[in-house]
């Protein structure tokens, strides 16, 4: 009597183990495809930006006009006013929701909007894939095409930076990344800036010099560099993955030859004012040190939902209401897209 | 005589080998202080200029972190916040499953399920945070998101993650705990007539209970230092956490999410973060070794 209750309870036990692993993976299995689920218009929109000082977001911040700048424009003295052209920034507000997700690499992105149907997130051009949707600005669909006529405004220039006089390599290199060969390379994944460039005619003299800066900005460079070695095996290039900003302010300080940046530079870093050079020991040729700008590709910065978002197509006042907060659920978002058109028909 | 001399002979040349031995053990004990010495000093030497820059009120109780505002707000109050609630969900979630599972193990498993469960659980112990973290996004984040709305990155996503991560420190030191009682506190608990259950649950898991609160000590040192899987799915809005199922930011992530791009005061700050942490698990590990003295006596 007694085995048979104990062989009983432990056969209830073993059930009631399984029953609960069944429920557990099957659980799983709902949470994984939620895909097919229709689109509820009602939810709350999933904002998901980038972290404090990444150079996506700084450009995507610029372009949406999400952080509030204020200028000390009042500063009238005559000294002031000669020397420096652009007034200091005094007060610069980050507008965006403090409710966004803040996730720090482009697949963690790519992978929540996959998953996420409300989700709405932006990420650089070239990692572009067919598991999100991208979104048109203002009707302007964000293909290469697009950055490259102009017509569609989303977009952040690689830029390479150095000084007027610069030895023979870097001169050398800077004319293959310009050359026809080197645009080529960087329209694989990126964007030309000029289709049109002339072959690659430098001398290749050997030395060394030393490239750094912006990550985002790297990936390009290696690949132009090895390419660029295949070509002239003297050289000696070696690269250096900082950031923008260490990037500009190496090339400027002389430690880098030539530096990359994922942003154009401020006027406080080019270095044509006296002022930048304080602290700098041979102020008798300043000109020199005055840093030369070149754009070697653009980038451009496409904006993510869900598959299943029936939306396509966002005004830029739109995606900036979206990412400042205002627009809380994606009904709201579709009440203005409604109320333009008929604006428009009317 | 000569014997004598032999034997002293010996002694010395046993004395040398001795000493020398004793050197190297003692450096490389040394190694390992030296190294927590010099984190010390790093940490402390540049984060508490910061918060004396920032103002150590406005730092640790400020709700605003804003680094490239101007001018910045640097408030770390949120990501204390995050991490203790985060940490708690986790006690909260592991704990109970972590002790019940031990105890199960020491007194009730068959032999042969033992022999699949233990590397089981010291698989789940050698898995990088990183896994763990790609594990939640693809599973945990969108069964929250379905059952509780959201984006699904949330503190309870974190918490029940961070519950999983911290299973294997409770059960393995729990389990050594109860199993270092006495046997004859559970046989003298039979004798007075108790059942098996009985004698597990109210003589034999009370009798460990030090073990066990240390175990508890070490996994929220484990949950509170955990960076990579609580990034990928805690949303990491900087901001007061505004509910269970709404994303939070943890000291770590911040750290690990801004340090790449940070510069001078920015920079210091997050170090000032780490201090912060630092000082939560010296805290911790304080009172894990009071329990261990516990334990020992």
């Amino acid at each position: 009597m007694i085995e048979t209750i104990k062989y009983n309870s432990k056969i209830i036990c073993i059930s009631i183990a399984i029953l609960i692993i069944v429920a557990l993976g099957l659980s799983v299995f709902t949470g994984c495809r939620n895909t097919t689920q229709e689109f509820d218009s009602t939810k709350d929109i999933d904002v998901i930006s980038r972290e404090e000082g990444s150079g996506t977001k700084g450009a995507f911040s610029e372009l949406f006009e999400l952080i509030q700048v204020q200028k000390a424009d009042n500063i009238n003295d005559a000294n002031v006013a000669n020397t420096v052209k652009s007034s200091k920034i005094i007060l610069q507000k980050d507008l965006t929701t403090k409710d966004a997700s803040v996730e720090n690499s482009t697949n963690t992105i790519m992978t929540t909007v996959e998953n996420d149907p409300y989700a709405i997130g932006y990420i650089s051009m070239g990692s572009m894939n067919d598991k999100v949707k991208p979104i048109e600005i203002d009707g302007i669909a964000p293909t290469p095409e697009n950055v490259k006529n102009g017509s569609y405004k989303i977009s952040r220039p690689f830029i390479i930076t150095y000084k007027s006089q610069i030895s023979p390599l870097a001169e050398d290199f800077i004319g293959f990344i310009l050359s026809k060969e080197g645009q080529k390379i960087a329209n694989e994944t990126y964007i030309e800036v000029d289709a049109n460039a002339d072959r690659y005619a430098g001398n290749m003299p050997s030395g060394s010099i030393v490239i750094g800066g912006s990550s985002s900005v790297s990936p390009l460079m290696e690949t132009l560099i090895d390419a660029y070695k295949s070509i002239n095996p003297q050289a000696k290039l070696q690269l250096q993955i900082t950031d923008s900003t260490t990037g500009i302010a190496k090339t400027s300080e002389g430690t880098y030859d030539i530096g990359m940046s994922s942003r154009d530079l401020k006027e406080s870093e080019k270095g044509e004012t006296p002022d930048a050079n304080i602290g700098d020991h041979d102020n008798d040729n300043n000109n020199n040190n005055a840093l030369i700008e070149t754009k070697i590709a653009l980038d451009g910065i496409t904006l993510i939902v869900n598959k299943s978002n029936p939306i396509d197509n966002l005004s830029k006042d739109a995606v900036r209401d979206i990412y400042i907060g205002k627009f809380k659920t994606w009904n709201d978002v579709n009440v203005t897209i409604r109320n333009l058109s008929e604006n428009k028909s009317e | 005589m000569n014997y004598e001399i032999k034997k002293m002979k010996t002694n010395m040349k046993n004395n040398l080998k001795e000493n020398i031995m004793h050197a190297i053990f003692l450096i490389a004990a040394l190694t390992s202080i030296i190294a927590v010495i010099l984190i010390c000093v790093f940490l402390f030497a540049n984060g508490f200029p910061a918060i004396g820059k920032i103002g150590i009120f406005k730092f640790l109780l400020g709700k605003d972190w804003s680094p490239t505002d101007i001018p910045a707000v640097y408030g770390i109050a949120p990501m204390v916040l995050g991490s203790l609630y985060v940490t708690a969900g986790a006690i909260l979630f592991g704990v109970p499953i972590g002790i019940i599972t031990a105890l199960f193990m020491a007194r009730y498993c068959p032999n042969r399920l033992y022999k699949i469960i233990k590397p089981a659980f010291d698989l789940l112990a050698g898995i990088p945070s990183i896994v763990y973290g790609f594990f939640g996004l693809m599973v945990l984040v969108p069964i929250t998101q379905n059952l509780f709305g959201g984006t699904g990155k949330s503190i309870f996503t974190a918490s029940i993650l961070l519950g999983i991560m911290i299973l294997p420190t409770i059960i393995s030191i729990s389990e050594a705990a109860i199993r270092a009682v006495p046997e004859s506190y559970y046989e003298g608990a039979l004798g007075l007539g108790a059942s098996h259950n009985h004698a597990a649950y109210s003589i034999v898991l009370p009798a460990a209970r030090s073990g066990i609160f240390a175990s508890v000590a070490l996994g929220i040192g484990r949950a509170i230092g955990e960076t990579m899987a609580v990034v990928m799915i805690a949303g990491n809005q900087a901001r007061m956490p505004a509910g269970v199922f709404k994303g939070v930011r943890t000291l770590t992530a911040n750290i690990v999410i801004e340090m790449g791009y940070a510069a001078d005061l920015h920079r210091e700050a997050l170090i000032a973060t780490g201090v912060v942490l630092f000082v939560f698990i010296l805290l911790i590990n304080l009172s894990f070794s009071l329990m261990k003295r516990r334990i020992v006596r």
